[in-house]
């Protein structure tokens, strides 16, 4: 089965046989078919193979995968796999609460217009403090801004567990505006706690 | 005939368009942010380039 990745190449190299062979024969440029073909090869479908490779490369940078492809993000990658129920970004991860494949976006993306530009673009600010600047230590790394509610209520709210908990009925209003945080102590706070992971114990599926 | 100006080009063009093709279709393998620095900091910019040069020669030519 031809599939839309295999599509993708089979593309890109049409595109480039064609370039090759206007290289090889400027000349058929001469002709209204070959001006049709030069149109078609030399703009048209380099400017669509662009638009198919920026958009994969956008849905590669959701992945799991790609995030913890930097070595800073290892210990947060490890901090999935703590085989501690306690631990919510483990407990998520495990239990495919977020898919599994996309963990890390689909937690620390704003679930609000322009969430997923403003996550790419901060993105890129990572990738320029990784090759340019000074990237902190893994423990050192923190939110932009305090960990909004609303990222959790997006899947929580309006959920049994989550609606029939007399503690999150006492402050859900608080919980709703962002007040109470949902990471508060004594609540949902431990979460990668990459400092301490040196002696846990973690889950068999670690890879 | 082909006007030699324009035949230059249109290779230039080729040329630039081929270059940066082959390094998108290369960096379409990795899942790593270098591979993404390496589309849009080398083969989008050689894409555009060559895309330029064929629209510059289009017009930039006379009969």
């Amino acid at each position: 089965m031809i599939t839309p990745g295999t599509l993708t190449v089979l593309f890109f190299l049409l595109t480039m046989a064609l370039v090759i062979v206007l290289f090889a024969r400027p000349a058929l440029t001469d002709t209204r078919e070959g001006k049709i073909l030069a149109f078609c090869a030399l703009f048209l479908f380099p400017l669509f193979s662009s638009g198919i490779a920026f958009s994969i490369h956008m849905e590669h940078s959701k992945t799991t995968v790609f995030c913890l492809s930097c070595h800073i993000m290892e210990p947060y990658g490890r901090s999935l796999y703590v085989d501690d129920p306690h631990h919510l970004a483990a407990a998520h991860f495990q239990n495919h609460r977020v898919p599994a494949d996309e963990a890390c976006y689909t937690c620390h993306t704003d679930y609000a217009l322009y969430g997923g530009i403003r996550a790419k673009w901060r993105g890129l600010h990572h990738v320029w403090v990784q090759y340019v600047g000074k990237p902190p230590a893994p423990e050192a790394i923190r939110l932009y801004t305090p960990y909004n509610n609303r990222e959790c209520l997006h899947c929580h709210l309006g959920a049994r567990s989550f609606e029939e908990s007399p503690v999150h009925s006492a402050v859900r209003e608080d919980l709703l505006s962002n007040q109470t945080s949902c990471l508060t102590a004594g609540c949902h706070d431990t979460v990668h706690e990459v400092a301490g992971l040196g002696n846990g114990k973690f889950w068999k599926g670690m890879p | 005939m082909l006007h030699p100006v324009m035949k230059r080009r249109v290779r230039i063009s080729a040329t630039l368009l081929f270059a940066g093709l082959l390094i998108e279709l290369l960096a379409l393998n990795g899942s790593h942010p270098m591979a993404f620095l390496t589309f849009a900091l080398a083969g989008v910019p050689l894409v555009g380039a060559g895309i330029l040069v064929f629209l510059y020669s289009l017009v930039s030519v006379k009969e």
